[in-house]
């Protein structure tokens, strides 16, 4: 990892379908160079995932939520880790140290699929609290220097600020 | 693929049918934004041209709003991540989350109703950086409670894997 891989994580973070003739345009280097270096970050795994934003309200959501869920004493959180994953409508789980125990992001397609999600998730005996939070803005930048800001609600298109 | 029948949004006056093939693209772009149009096409089984506008025209429309990367961020060496509540009074509720949203290592900013009213997830390079962003935090004026949850290695990702999943039916 050195400056010139920031550089190109840095346009890929921008703009993830960026040809690699632009890339190297900007950062003055060649064309193939920038392609070894894409594929040996890739193959490295400093690159985890290039993904694309959807706005949900056009797919039909309603929404998005934040779990906050903690475990009873001596619970096979490994278990409930792996059960979490497979619930409909669960993107991201995080296991955490702190106050909760598990994180979880859930797409909110509606009212109906939320009751059946934290249902599912009640069902876990080994989980004794859920804090739900439904969300009405967010702002996405998933960037080492935030710079795209996009609104959840709207879902204004991003912004370079 | 289990497509609702419904699912539709205007697109200034007209009205636009969610299909399959809408949710094929939005699939596999989800699962890597840079696959060649080539094999977008053959999975999907259209010519790389029909592809291609379908692709411009989910952009166009604002289906797909933007790309994002999830990198390493050890690699960089952030291997800090957390999710910090914030109970905050509701009259400066706005200002606090703005306040939040420019520290530089909030990455993602979120109002949402519930036992908090603010979410922010956040990565920091050391325990003490880390320390120093949730005492600012702490410090702006009508917090009342702050909750800080530490991530582990213990982690999954997959926004496309419901996509298929549909709301109005």
């Amino acid at each position: 990892m050195d400056g010139i891989d920031a550089k190109i994580l840095m346009e890929l973070m921008a703009d993830a379908q960026i040809s690699f003739l632009e890339i190297s345009q900007k950062i003055g280097l060649s064309r193939e160079t920038v392609r070894k270096r894409f594929e040996k970050m890739k193959k490295e795994g400093t690159i985890k995932l290039m993904s694309i934003l959807i706005d949900g309200h056009k797919i039909g959501d309603q929404g998005a939520a934040f779990l906050m869920l903690t475990c009873t004493r001596g619970a096979d959180k490994e278990a409930i880790f792996q059960r979490l994953q497979i619930l409909t409508g669960v993107c991201l789980v995080t296991q955490l140290r702190g106050e909760f125990d598990f994180f979880v992001w859930a797409r909110v397609i509606n009212m109906e699929q939320l009751s059946k999600l934290l249902n599912g998730i009640r069902e876990q005996k080994e989980i004794d609290r859920i804090e739900p939070m439904l969300l009405h803005q967010t702002y996405f930048t998933f960037s080492l220097i935030p710079k795209v800001a996009i609104k959840c609600d709207n879902m204004d298109l991003p912004k370079r600020t | 693929m289990g497509l609702g029948n419904n699912c539709e949004y205007e697109q200034g006056n007209k009205v636009r049918k969610v299909d399959n093939l809408d949710i094929k693209i939005l699939q596999i772009l989800s699962a890597d934004a840079r696959e060649s149009l080539k094999n977008i096409a053959e999975k999907c089984g259209v010519t790389p041209v029909a592809a291609l506008k379908r692709i411009k025209r989910l952009k166009k429309d604002g289906v797909i709003v933007g790309t994002y990367l999830i990198i390493n961020n050890e690699a960089f060496g952030n291997p800090y991540e957390a999710t910090i509540l914030v109970d905050a009074s509701n009259t400066v509720e706005n200002s606090i989350k703005n306040s939040i949203r420019q520290l530089s290592n909030v990455v993602v900013c979120a109002e949402c109703v519930g036992r908090y009213n603010l979410c922010a997830l956040i990565i920091d390079h050391d325990i003490d950086s880390l320390n120093g962003t949730v005492s600012k935090i702490r410090n702006f004026k009508g917090v009342n409670n702050v909750s800080v949850n530490i991530w582990t290695e213990n982690r999954h990702m997959d926004f496309a894997r419901d996509l298929a999943v549909m709301g109005k039916t």
